[in-house]
């Protein structure tokens, strides 16, 4: 009699388990569905929302108003930054930066400014491939990327020499999509005014971690911090 | 053991087992899952490169193929207007084969040759078009010159053919061939390499427009003096930062190339770093690069230009003009131009950036002026200025105007009237010639996030 009690509830068991194990199948489909799917959604609207906070935060800085970190988080220091910037042009003071504290920024679609796309693209290669080198090393990496764009032997754009394949590690890696730093912007800058330390220079490497063999056999023209500038 | 204690041992062992069995198989759904779709996005990422290669090297053939044809024409013709027409479109075929070329995964020293050959093809051919446009025709050496190009057009276009058909047509992948490297070439680069047979030497074009080698290869013409040493080298910037200690001019390298300089790095009182290249020759101050790490500003615009003024004739002995200004961030960017007989050498330009929080100049480029600088025999303009006044089209005010010596295309040099005009609040920058009164260039200056530009 026992047995048959102690059968009837293992089977109960395993009804409860089975509908158990279907329930759990299910939050975990869908679970993992959802999170790819919210991923790279989530992805796409931090990247949006980020981006153009980052831009108020760099304008912001090149002003005077704003010293912190380029982040793209609106914090107390941004929103003190945003107040003191609105007082000062005569907008409604609110912290809040709408289409006309944008356009006062010059960030706005109506201010009839250019994007500077190119200095942009610029920055992020020279902060990608020369962080932590000398400021001057910094200006020689988007000088060669512009003498590039001159010479024939590589493609005629700017997006086009950084974009070249295998042509920049750093496109490789990822490394290009990171947020260029103030000294990235001041290098690329300089170079785009005709800025050039190395004279012409179409090559940089760094001798050390350098692979390739051939790159040793261009003509050396200078020595900036870890990179060896050369034609 | 009874026979109850060992069903409800086995029942327990059982929902041990049970359970451990569903923890490993949701994991393992679960892995399975996130793998699955992995692989899907690499598959289908992989598939979507592939397109763009593919679509590229396609574009690539016909283009290279357009090129030849339109080569071979212009050889046959005898009407300039239709030759110009062909030039025209053979340099646009010339320039998208090279667009095409350099988005396919070759690796950088892959094949240099054919991409020079290409770009150059478009150069010259846009050069000739615009020879034609003038009125002017081509000459026996021209003509020969293209019959060159395409005698190597037709090598090219044979070898892309059979690349396509030995490889492409049998399922070969770009993608795959070449997304790795192996030390200094992929598998793509390797089979790609065939396109450019031995037997080919590829022409020299000489001519003045876009990629020709002489752009590369200027001249420098304003450098002279005797060599100098290290310490003169140093002397020179203790002139300019006479405040700096001895200690904080540190000698770095030198740099051999186009100019010749010792470079030195200079800490400023307010600890900012400098580099500062010193030419050998004559020991002039060729470049100081740096920034400052400031955006206050106690140093106005004017004084700012008054001190790059002040450097660049000590540094020269020239008289200079500030032709454009601009501050962005808490640095002024200042260009100067010499000035003779009242007439603007915008050659012979020296960017200055000066520092407004501490006053101190952090970047200084002299390679255009030492490029440039020569003694002229500037001409007197000939076309009347008030007939150049006319050539300003209507509804553009005039707001200055002015005889300058301008830098018109691939080393040029032009005199002009140079007029400042501004049409619905937008600045606009008219060059007509003051020889011939034809518009040589306008240049307009647009707002950008990082200051204004001239295009």
């Amino acid at each position: 009699m026992e047995t048959k009690v102690q059968k009837k509830s293992f089977k109960k068991f395993k009804r409860v388990f089975i509908l158990c194990l279907c329930l759990m199948f299910t939050f975990v489909l869908g679970g993992t569905l959802y999170a790819v799917n919210y991923s790279a959604e989530t992805q796409v609207a931090a990247v949006a929302t980020t981006s153009e906070n980052k831009q108020v935060q760099q304008k912001l800085k090149e002003l005077g108003y704003y010293n912190g970190a380029i982040d793209g988080i609106f914090g107390t220091q941004t929103i003190s930054a945003i107040k003191r910037f609105q007082r000062d042009y005569g907008l409604t003071v609110d912290g809040i930066v709408g289409k006309n504290t944008l356009a006062k920024l010059g960030l706005g679609t109506t201010s009839g400014k250019y994007s500077s796309s190119d200095i942009y693209l610029l920055a992020k290669c020279v902060h990608a491939e020369a962080r932590g080198e000398p400021y001057v090393g910094q200006v020689a990496v988007a000088a060669v990327i512009l003498n590039r764009v001159k010479d024939p032997n590589f493609p005629n754009t700017i997006s086009g020499v950084i974009y070249q394949p295998w042509a920049f590690t750093a496109v490789n890696d990822g490394q290009i999509n990171l947020e260029p730093n103030q000294s990235a912007y001041n290098a690329a800058t300089d170079a785009m005014n005709g800025w050039d330390p190395t004279y012409g220079c179409i090559y940089y490497y760094n001798p050390v971690t350098a692979t390739s063999q051939w790159i040793f056999s261009r003509q050396t023209v200078i020595t900036i911090g870890k990179h060896v500038f050369a034609i | 053991m009874s026979a109850t204690a060992k069903i409800k041992k086995r029942n327990k062992a059982n929902r041990a087992l049970i359970i451990a069995l569903c923890i490993v198989s949701a994991l393992l759904i679960t892995t399975t899952i996130l793998w699955l779709t992995n692989m899907s996005k690499n598959n289908s990422m992989g598939l979507t490169i592939e397109g763009v290669y593919s679509r590229n090297f396609y574009d690539l053939v016909d283009n290279v193929n357009n090129t030849e044809v339109k080569l071979s024409k212009v050889l046959a013709s005898s009407y300039d207007s239709y030759s110009r027409k062909l030039l025209g479109e053979i340099s646009k075929n010339a320039n998208s084969a090279s667009y095409n070329l350099s988005n396919l995964p070759v690796s950088l020293n892959g094949i240099d040759e054919t991409k020079k050959f290409i770009n150059q093809v478009g150069g010259y051919t846009s050069t000739l078009c615009d020879k034609l446009d003038r009125g002017q025709t081509l000459t026996s050496a021209e003509l020969d010159t293209l019959e060159q190009i395409y005698e190597s057009m037709l090598i090219l276009k044979n070898n892309l053919s059979n690349f396509n058909d030995e490889y492409i047509m049998q399922g070969f992948n770009i993608f795959k061939n070449g997304n790795i490297l192996d030390g200094d070439y992929n598998n793509f680069t390797l089979k790609i390499q065939g396109i450019k047979s031995s037997s080919v030497e590829y022409p020299t074009m000489i001519y003045d427009g876009p990629f020709a080698d002489g752009q590369l290869n200027q001249e420098v013409k304003g450098l002279d003096g005797d060599l100098v040493s290290v310490d003169i080298a140093k002397q020179t910037i203790k002139k300019i930062y006479s405040y700096v200690a001895d200690e904080d001019i540190t000698y770095k390298s030198e740099t051999t190339g186009r100019f010749d300089t010792f470079d030195f790095e200079v800490e400023l009182n307010n600890n900012v770093m400098l580099y500062v290249q010193i030419t050998k020759t004559g020991g002039k101050l060729l470049t100081v690069s740096g920034y400052g790490d400031s955006n206050q500003k106690a140093t106005t615009l004017s004084d700012a230009i008054t001190k790059a003024k002040q450097i660049a004739k000590g540094q020269t002995g020239v008289t200079f003009d500030c032709v454009w200004s601009d501050v962005v961030g808490g640095d002024a960017y200042i260009n100067l131009a010499p000035v003779e007989n009242k007439i603007i050498l915008y050659p012979d330009l020296i960017k200055v950036k000066v520092d407004l929080n501490s006053g101190e100049m952090v970047g200084y480029s002299a390679s255009s002026f030492y490029t440039n600088h020569t003694s002229r025999s500037l001409q007197s303009a000939t076309y009347d200025k008030a007939n150049a006044d006319n050539k300003v089209p209507s509804g553009f005010v005039v707001e200055m105007s002015r005889l300058c010596l301008a830098p018109i295309e691939y080393g040029e040099e032009k005199l002009c009237y140079e007029y400042k005009c501004l049409k619905n609040d937008i600045t606009y920058y008219i060059y007509i010639n003051a020889q011939n009164g034809v518009t040589e260039n306008i240049l307009r200056v647009v707002e950008t996030n990082d200051g204004s530009k001239l295009m």
